[in-house]
């Protein structure tokens, strides 16, 4: 759970918006990139105009498309640099418009709008205003007052949570878990409303200069400026902040935009996480592909990182195995609108990074829309997930490794795809692996038909996760319930790569070396099973190609960084977290001793507040909050029930634990208070 | 056998398909030729932002019809449509005499392409309502055709608002096909 994100440092004072882009279709010289503001972007102009009016723009009225800005390719070793500019969203809406008065019938506009912030598409109302006002006056300024009304968006009172605090408020069943933080702010602010306007009467015939540079915040000092600051720029000329009424969802901040005279409420999402770009459905994509029969190509060769499981291997772990062994994977939906193209790319970020929550750097290689004049850099990256909706893309099979066909829901592996060089030390094995694994999915296959025998086990990993992942699409599970499946599965596969490398290298970037060492089955030991290596060692034998595929990729550099800033910035140290609540919630084989040691080391570990948020992080309220630890108040050791008494304590003296123990069934609580009236006598 | 009998019909009906790749200066109407030629209606178009694709049947033979924007900065895009196409449609303004050099060289460096070396050249010399409208014989002419012996070509006037000469221009395809 403890993933310190490294991108996630937006500590630095930023603008809501960076640029404001326009660009038209000109009848004879193209697509044409007419104005930039507030200053040019970098990057190429005719590229961003062709991004801009998508294939297809001239056949329907109006379209979103989606691409990003700074994203960084490879150098020869594959590696991604980690500074430079950050990666910037591009929201853009394209209209056509039909005029009998013009040349050749009908004006092609596109406005986009680029921004830091994942949550993109609350620009999209004020976009829309903005276009259509644009087509009335065609001229930069338009650009600018959109630009300033962007950045005037009052962020000030939205609390800045941890990532701790994102998972405990995205899985929290209580809207108000950081209700604190957001009065807070709010108190402060109005503080400073109230200081400011009395320092106004004081202070404004004073230092007019001043005044005048606080009133432009388009002037250069902005960009320096923090959100604290430039809230209290334009502070005073605007209305209240966010009302302080109590019950109001706080998994979002609510705050407006005001555009040209129209208040736009816009409502911020709290628990995006890194990977989670614009509101997508990765219901949709996993609904769409879920369903065709695989493709089967005759006679193909096997390739062991994406069909793990033969010719009958699922479309999705299809998929999560291109996006895990960083292959060129395209959306391709001929004749669909390229917003909806680009919310298929979105929502494969969002699965290959684990809901978006457990990887790093999809997004860094994702083109939610692209078309054909970004080729030369679509290629230039060893493996990207690309959005198009030109099907000449279907008939170059050399330019992709993978192909999802919205339009049929089907997925083909390319053709003139090579199967990867297998390291000699791991051929043999691998090439065994491989025959024993067509032979599984044959005898599966088999057993299925015929429904005899018992289902083979190595099968069950997949097979379980997608069975667990249809089921729940089918009872009409929300988005974030769907995403948290693929978050636990992708962390249970970055669970077994270290160990992998460990085994296979007797070193590994990703984990300690001395837990997975320690091969003492138990609560110190680094198996996701504890007490059966057993299936451990199976679960690393049916991921060994997709583990192979996957050592080496930019996900893998990445996921090597945030665990040495884990390590260096977590608050729980020694113990792992995750680990030992894993055993509390699943194992039945534990002895006495060890659920002793474990109560015993999280009540030595959990101390500070900052170290019950982390134990909370790893407790989410979807999946039964403090649950698996309320069990030690009905254990017959009563050191193990003292233990128990005391984390409990410790957890209400949290603000969100206190909320988590309110929570609890009234069964828990009512053992909480007798055990702690009880040990305190 | 189902499959051998189809393919006997496959002869003896013809039920032939052919990729089109229909390409041309900006504003030369392949569009309107595209959308005649599918609806057999005149429909008013608007230039085209990136291609249109449409599958067109006509004596059984089934075009798969590739209408690609003809924009100066967008055509060297054109190339990347080249594989697999069996034949060019290429569509000429023939009232545009300023720009018929221009229409010569951008014709010619599609057919020098490896890829295209094969397929067949149907030129429309279209807009022939338009009074200044140059005859085929001189568009035949301004395009250098004649230099071109190893290719069979073949220009058709044609109006693409009226449809007249489009149908004549497949069935010169549908002919010459070469089944593979």
């Amino acid at each position: 759970m403890a993933t310190n994100i490294a991108s996630d440092s937006d500590e630095e004072p930023q603008q809501n918006v960076e640029y404001i882009l326009l660009a038209e279709f000109d009848i004879d010289q193209g697509a044409i990139l007419k104005h930039q503001y507030p200053r040019p972007t970098g990057a190429d102009d005719s590229h961003l105009a062709e991004l801009m009016l998508p294939d297809g723009a001239h056949a329907r009225e109006s379209d979103w498309t989606m691409f990003f800005l700074n994203q960084k390719a490879p150098d020869d070793a594959g590696r991604v640099a980690e500074d430079g500019p950050p990666l910037l969203h591009v929201l853009n809406l394209v209209r056509t418009k039909h005029d009998k008065e013009v040349r050749r019938g009908a004006i092609v506009k596109a406005m986009a709008v680029c921004t830091r912030h994942r949550f993109i598409h609350i620009y999209q109302a004020i976009l829309m205003l903005a276009l259509e006002n644009y087509y009335r006056v065609p001229t930069e300024d338009t650009l600018a007052e959109l630009f300033k009304a962007a950045n005037e968006m009052d962020l000030s009172c939205m609390p800045r949570l941890s990532r701790h605090e994102t998972t405990i408020l995205r899985f929290s069943d209580d809207q108000n878990m950081f209700e604190e933080r957001f009065m807070q702010l709010e108190s402060e602010r109005r503080l400073l409303d109230n200081l400011e306007r009395d320092s106004d009467r004081l202070e404004v015939l004073h230092d007019p200069a001043m005044l005048t540079d606080l009133a432009s915040p388009t002037s250069n000092d902005l960009e320096s400026s923090g959100r604290r600051g430039a809230s209290v720029d334009t502070g005073a000329s605007r209305m209240r902040g966010p009302s302080t009424t109590r019950n109001k969802d706080r998994r979002f901040f609510d705050t407006e935009i005001v555009y040209s005279g129209v208040k736009l409420p816009i409502r911020v999402p709290m628990t995006v996480y890194p990977e989670e770009i614009g509101d997508f459905s990765l219901i949709q994509l996993l609904t769409t592909f879920a369903g065709a029969a695989p493709t089967t190509s005759v006679s193909k060769v096997i390739h062991p990182h994406l069909e793990s499981s033969g010719q009958y291997t699922h479309p999705i772990i299809l998929l999560m195995n291109g996006l895990l062994t960083q292959k060129r994977i395209i959306f391709l939906g001929h004749g669909k609108p390229a917003g909806e193209v680009a919310n298929y790319v979105l929502s494969a970020v969002a699965l290959g990074s684990g809901g978006g929550g457990v990887l790093r750097g999809f997004a860094n290689r994702a083109f939610p829309y692209t078309n054909l004049t970004n080729l030369d850099t679509l290629l230039s990256f060893s493996g990207y997930i690309a959005g198009v909706t030109n099907p000449a893309f279907e008939e170059h099979p050399e330019w992709w490794d993978l192909l999802c066909n919205i339009n049929t829901g089907r997925i083909t592996v390319s053709p003139a795809l090579a199967s990867p060089p297998a390291s000699t030390s791991t051929r043999s094995q691998t090439d065994s692996l491989r025959r024993s694994l067509d032979s599984v999915s044959l005898s599966r296959n088999r057993s299925f038909s015929s429904r005899e025998g018992k289902p083979d086990k190595w099968n069950n990993l997949d097979t379980e996760f997608i069975q667990d992942l249809m089921l729940a699409i089918e009872r009409h599970y929300g988005e974030v319930a769907i995403r948290a499946k693929v978050e636990n599965y992708v962390r249970r596969f970055m669970s077994l790569v270290p160990i992998y490398e460990y085994e296979h290298t007797g070193a590994t970037v990703l984990g300690d070396p001395a837990l997975i060492a320690s091969d003492k089955p138990g609560i110190d030991g680094y198996a996701i099973s504890p007490g059966d290596k057993e299936t451990r060692d199976n679960d690393i034998a049916f991921y060994q190609s997709r583990i192979d595929g996957f050592i080496g990729t930019q996900a893998y550099h990445n996921a090597a960084v945030d665990y040495q800033t884990m390590q260096s910035s977590c608050f729980i140290r020694g113990i792992d977290i995750s680990h030992m609540v894993y055993c509390l919630r699943h194992s039945t084989n534990l002895n006495v001793n060890e659920v002793e040691a474990i109560y015993k080391r999280l009540d030595e570990q959990v101390v500070s507040d900052n170290q019950v948020t982390e134990l909370l992080a790893s407790l989410p309220q979807s999946q039964g909050g403090l649950q698996p630890l309320a069990y030690g108040f009905y254990h017959p050791s009563p050191a193990i029930r003292l233990h128990t008494v005391r984390l409990f304590e410790k957890i209400e003296g949290n603000q969100a634990g206190a909320r988590y123990v309110r929570n609890t069934n009234f069964f828990h609580q009512c053992a909480f208070s007798n055990l702690r009236y009880t040990f305190s006598c | 056998m189902g499959g051998g009998l189809s393919k006997m019909l496959t002869k003896l009906f013809g039920n032939k398909e052919m990729r089109i790749l229909m390409l041309g200066l900006d504003a030369a109407g392949k569009t309107t030729i595209l959308y005649k030629l599918k609806l057999n209606q005149s429909v008013t178009t608007i230039p085209t932002v990136g291609f249109n694709v449409e599958t067109v049947t006509y004596k059984n033979v089934k075009f798969n019809v590739w209408d690609v924007g003809g924009q100066d900065k967008i055509r060297p895009l054109w190339r990347h449509y080249y594989t697999g196409t069996q034949a060019l449609i290429f569509v000429v303004d023939s009232a545009d005499r300023d720009r018929i050099d221009e229409a010569r060289a951008e014709l010619h460096r599609i057919v020098s392409d490896r890829e295209m070396k094969d397929c067949l050249l149907l030129v429309f010399a279209n807009k022939q309502d338009l009074p200044s409208a140059m005859t085929p014989a001189e568009v035949t002419e301004k395009l250098g055709l004649h230099r071109m012996r190893e290719r069979q070509w073949y220009v058709h006037p044609s109006c693409a608002t009226t449809g007249e000469g489009l149908f004549e221009g497949l069935s010169w395809l549908s002919q010459n096909i070469k089944t593979p």
